[in-house]
């Protein structure tokens, strides 16, 4: 891994509107992302984690360049491409490919392995000739574990399993050599026996060719074994990034304690607390002022339920006070004011040992 | 919407109710047998061939109170025994031996006029993609009127109005949502009305087949939650069905794992995740992301699942197994009866334990499912 920063997104926004009141009304707006940035090193592994409707896949496509960002930019490889088209975008295509969820859509029924693997090459006019082009899919074939390759390349998707189909898939995304990989959700449609397989395949295939894989997924526990580091989002935002082992040992945001105390632990002997946030995620129609968590953090509600009434003083945990002001009693701060990603103290100088955190209250590692 | 009633006391998980073996537990003390199901093999007919056997031979018991965990892979025939147990197989399904025994009754002897009168009173299923399961026309409200009406649970609209609030109460909704339809419903609520609808008649045992698949961790929780507290207040059996081990190792009592069709473990929920005895349960187990645990890499089992057509014909899992020796290959496992409430069928436990014996095997083929 090197340090040379393949992909930036800065302060990404995109919103899509929803239905119009009344002739003259405006239309409403769903906030899908709402201020994204990160970056993403060539040759690592990013985890993306989220509930469904935080925006996650809304941002792979944005990257993909399938749907345009409102504002904000993104760099690949230095190069501003926020608004390429025509041949700049399918230039960067070739650089950026995807891996989606669902193997049994993604793959088109009519087509044998042989031709769906060599599309891409042809599309981006690849390999001088048929048999050049062959080569290559057979080498991308055996490197996703379809061995041998000749076995693979007159099927058609719909005489494979499940496990195998993933391979396929993964195979087109491989084919073109890109540095960097999407991957939406790549086992949550396999079955728990062969998602190892797969996962480890990906990080593997990553890892040799030196690709940077963005990994969407709502999986915590999935990300502890393969990213590098992860990205928690919330309503359209990232709101705590760092490396991985630090973020799952040492959560910072009240939503990543919640998202890790519920995913349940394969061992009935460490049954555990569990944080459970009640209702769904706000709608992202009308986002909630101030910190957009604030009205389901448990946080707030726990620590003002306990605040007596007469007290005005500052309760603030030390240390919060120092550095963020303070913010109780009526944790006002959190309702009116939008906390930004801040470094934890005593995280790693480096850009990416740094562990950020969107959050007020946060208090400094035990 | 965020002010569904928050489950009180969700602290305080029950620890396992079942300890000893398995006959203790059919003699045992406390919690009563609801259902019984003994020796129940399905077969899936066709005319271009021979019956497949989805169901090979599967025994468990449930007792008041009672969370079992019923895991494995999709196409191990988790949802077709579930769909036998409410005899609601599709028409190419043949339950063609075994007993299913709710409360002192087998279903298998039953007309389809009985089984109807049974279902949903004494047998309830949340099914999987509650989008599906519910009816688009009609309001959640009058689906559950209609459940309500045909068991005679209620009298009178105004009866059976009041019992829907309550429902709707009971999983944390506002009563006032149940003139809506389930359009208008997101995923976590259209599965918090399938449970409603499936604890109208308050039935004893209550089947919940992947109830938080394609939910998010977050409301899978609160579903999960909800079964539990509601097994607390009501004291109904509740069969969960998921591939998921983790959600099993934080609700059941009890885990039966099914692989290609056969039992291939059961035991308690210790056990299992302690002790497992199958090498398939162990390597489920090793390819299951542990959060406290992340250490090394997923461990995945070689190979795929068997399917129906191409059973093998010995252990369905000996082509997968790092452990198989040759008689694995050519023969049958039976089920080993082993210390405490265990049993497994693999025959690396044949040298130091007798096959379970799990009563008289009665054939069916002549007379199930052959009322119209």
């Amino acid at each position: 891994m090197n340090n040379e920063i393949a992909l930036e997104v800065k302060d990404l926004q995109k919103q899509f509107p929803v239905g119009k009141s009344g002739l003259w009304g405006s239309a409403a707006v769903v906030h899908a992302l709402n201020g994204v940035s990160f970056k993403l090193r060539q040759g690592e592994m990013l985890a993306l984690v989220g509930e469904s409707g935080c925006g996650k896949s809304t941002l792979a496509m944005t990257l993909m360049g399938l749907e345009k960002p409102t504002s904000g930019e993104i760099y690949f490889e230095g190069k501003n491409v926020t608004h390429v088209k025509g041949r700049g975008l399918k230039e960067m295509r070739r650089h950026i490919q995807m891996v989606f969820q669902d193997p049994y859509e993604a793959l088109n029924p009519l087509m044998t392995i042989e031709e769906i693997v060599a599309e891409p090459l042809e599309v981006h006019g690849l390999g001088r000739s048929r048999e050049e082009r062959q080569q290559r899919v057979k080498q991308v074939l055996e490197d996703s574990g379809l061995k041998p390759a000749e076995n693979y390349l007159n099927r058609r998707p719909q005489e494979l399993s499940g496990g195998q189909r993933q391979r396929v898939v993964i195979a087109g995304g491989m084919v073109l050599e890109p540095s960097i990989l999407l991957a939406d959700e790549p086992v949550s449609m396999l079955d728990v026996s062969i998602r190892a397989e797969i996962l480890n395949l990906l990080s593997d295939l990553c890892r040799r060719m030196g690709v940077a894989m963005l990994f969407i997924t709502h999986d915590l526990a999935t990300c502890a074994y393969l990213a590098d580091r992860v990205a928690i989002m919330y309503l359209g935002r990232v709101v705590e990034i760092g490396p991985v082992n630090e973020v799952l040992e040492h959560p910072a945001h009240p939503y990543t304690r919640a998202l890790l105390s519920v995913i349940p632990v394969p061992n009935p002997r460490h049954r555990r607390e569990r944080v459970i946030l009640q209702g769904q995620p706000p709608n992202a129609v009308e986002l909630p002022s101030g910190c957009h968590f604030h009205p389901r953090c448990p946080l707030l509600s726990e620590n003002s339920r306990n605040i007596p009434s007469e007290h005005s003083g500052c309760t603030c945990p030390e240390g919060v006070v120092a550095r963020n002001g303070c913010i109780s009693p009526e944790f006002e701060r959190c309702k009116q004011e939008d906390p930004h990603l801040v470094s934890l103290p005593g995280g790693k100088e480096d850009l990416f040992g740094l562990h950020q955190v969107a959050c007020w209250f946060s208090l400094p590692r035990e | 919407m965020a002010n569904n009633a928050s489950p009180p006391g969700k602290n305080t998980r029950s620890v396992p109710i079942i300890t000893g073996s398995a006959h203790d537990r059919n003699n045992g003390s406390g919690s009563e047998l609801v259902l019984q199901v003994k020796d129940v093999s399905v077969d899936f007919i066709g005319k271009e061939h021979a019956p497949w056997r989805a169901v090979d031979q599967v025994s468990f018991n449930l007792h008041a109170g009672e969370v079992m965990g019923l895991v494995g892979e999709s196409g191990c025939g988790k949802t077709t025994l579930m769909l036998s147990l409410m005899r609601l197989l599709s028409v190419n399904g043949r339950i063609v031996n075994g007993e299913i025994n709710l409360v002192g009754r087998d279903l298998l002897d039953l007309s389809e006029n009985e089984m109807a009168d049974v279902r949903w009173k004494n047998i309830a299923m949340i099914f999987q993609g509650a989008m599906n399961a519910l009816n688009p026309v009609l309001t959640v409200g009058e689906q559950i009127i209609e459940a309500l009406l045909r068991h005679h649970a209620v009298i009178g609209m105004e009866e059976a109005n009041r019992r829907v609030a309550e429902l709707f109460d009971l999983v944390g909704m506002p009563p006032s949502r149940s003139n809506q339809y389930p359009f208008q419903f997101s995923g976590g609520m259209r599965q918090r009305v399938m449970i409603a609808m499936a604890l109208a008649c308050s039935p004893p045992v209550v089947i919940a087949d992947e109830p938080t698949t394609a939910l998010d961790v977050m409301i899978q929780a609160q579903i999960l939650e909800l079964l539990l507290e509601l097994r607390k207040r009501l004291g109904m059996a509740v069969i969960l069905v998921t591939h998921d081990l983790g959600v099993i190792a934080e609700l059941c009592d009890s885990v039966l794992v099914m692989y290609g069709g056969v039992a291939a473990e059961y035991t308690d929920v210790d056990t299992l995740y302690n002790q497992p005895a199958h090498p398939y349960t162990q390597n489920l187990l090793k390819a299951f992301p542990d959060l406290l645990h992340p250490t090394g890499k997923l461990i995945s089992i070689p190979g795929y699942p068997p399917r129906i057509d191409a059973l093998p014909p010995g252990c369905r899992f000996a082509p997968r197994c790092p452990q198989a020796f040759e008689r694995c290959h050519r023969e049958k496992p039976p089920l080993y009866q082993l210390p405490g409430f265990h049993q497994a069928s693999c025959f690396l436990y044949s040298a130091h334990s007798e096959p379970h014996q799990d009563g008289m095997v009665r054939s069916r083929v002549s007379e199930a499912q052959s009322d119209p």
